[in-house]
């Protein structure tokens, strides 16, 4: 059998292969298009969470636990250093109805504004990847928790994409 | 910054030490505050910057430090009475507001001999976010 090297996704800072997410306002559940999304600054860093739940159960004829998997849990969390514009919005007191620029993370938050994202995994071209892939759905902004202390006197939170609904895998 | 370090010191009283707008450079390899005790120089800034804060953007957040010296020689044999008071206005200087954004602000001094001179020299370091 022919070796295959390994083809690793490495991300890195202003390179081809950089990371990236954008959100947008979603319009319902399976609106994962988007037309004006804003793109995420500043990323610390980001991890996909895709959590099945497993149903467990005893037969009399087997001497192990039988399993299976039922329903995910999905969310994406990150932690970002907030940028204004970025976290507050351009308008301060947008409502659900406004743009993603206008709400920003706060509003997306405040409003409970159903947004879809776009993550972008691996540029195509690098390695064995012919096409760009991206995880895409749909959530809510949950989880703002931003801090700063004296010695670290920027801004940072945690920010989580609470799923609803599957993942959506594409290539581009 | 060097203005507002030198517009800090003129506000202090000095005693017999005066302040020079001059930078403190070498006059036939005698560095001017060796030439003229009990007189004050200030250096020009000088800066570096490292990264503070990695993200996945295509510039990261960085502390930049502007480090200032301070020179000031005076006879090691018979030193001026306001001597330590002068150090400790000299010190002062790195909690200055008119320096503004800083979010630390250090100050070490350092004392060598030249010949019968006491060589007394403070370096004020301000760190900013860029």
């Amino acid at each position: 059998m022919a070796y295959t090297s390994p083809s690793y996704i490495s991300p890195g800072p202003g390179s081809s292969n950089q990371i990236t997410l954008s959100l947008d306002v979603a319009s319902d559940t399976s609106d994962i298009t988007q037309s004006a999304a804003i793109s995420i600054a500043g990323l610390q860093d980001i991890t996909v969470n895709a959590s099945n739940d497993v149903f467990t159960w005893s037969q009399l004829d087997s001497t192990a636990k039988k399993q299976v998997a039922t329903t995910a849990t999905n969310s994406i969390s990150m932690n970002l250093v907030v940028d204004d514009a970025l976290f507050f919005g351009t308008a301060l007191s947008a409502a659900a109805t406004g743009t993603a620029a206008e709400q920003g993370l706060m509003g997306f938050s405040r409003n409970k504004t159903l947004i879809n994202f776009i993550l972008k995994f691996v540029e195509g071209g690098s390695n064995q990847a012919t096409a760009d892939r991206y995880i895409k759905g749909v959530g809510y902004i949950t989880g703002l928790a931003p801090t700063v202390s004296a010695d670290s006197p920027v801004w940072v939170t945690p920010v989580t994409i609470t799923v609803s609904g599957e993942y959506t895998v594409a290539a581009t | 910054m060097r203005t507002e370090i030198l517009d800090y010191i003129n506000t202090l009283s000095l005693g017999g030490f005066l302040l020079s707008q001059e930078i403190p450079f070498e006059d036939n390899g005698d560095p001017l505050y060796l030439k003229n005790l009990k007189k004050i120089y200030v250096g020009i800034p000088e800066y570096s910057t490292e990264p503070l804060i990695r993200t996945f953007s295509s510039q990261d957040i960085n502390s930049e430090t502007t480090t200032i010296r301070v020179f000031f020689a005076a006879d090691a044999k018979s030193l001026p009475t306001n001597y330590e008071t002068l150090v400790t206005d000299l010190k002062a200087a790195k909690d200055i507001d008119t320096i503004a954004n800083i979010y630390r602000r250090e100050v070490s001094v350092e004392t060598t001999f030249e010949a019968d001179a006491l060589v007394t020299q403070l370096e004020m370091r301000f760190t900013n976010i860029t």
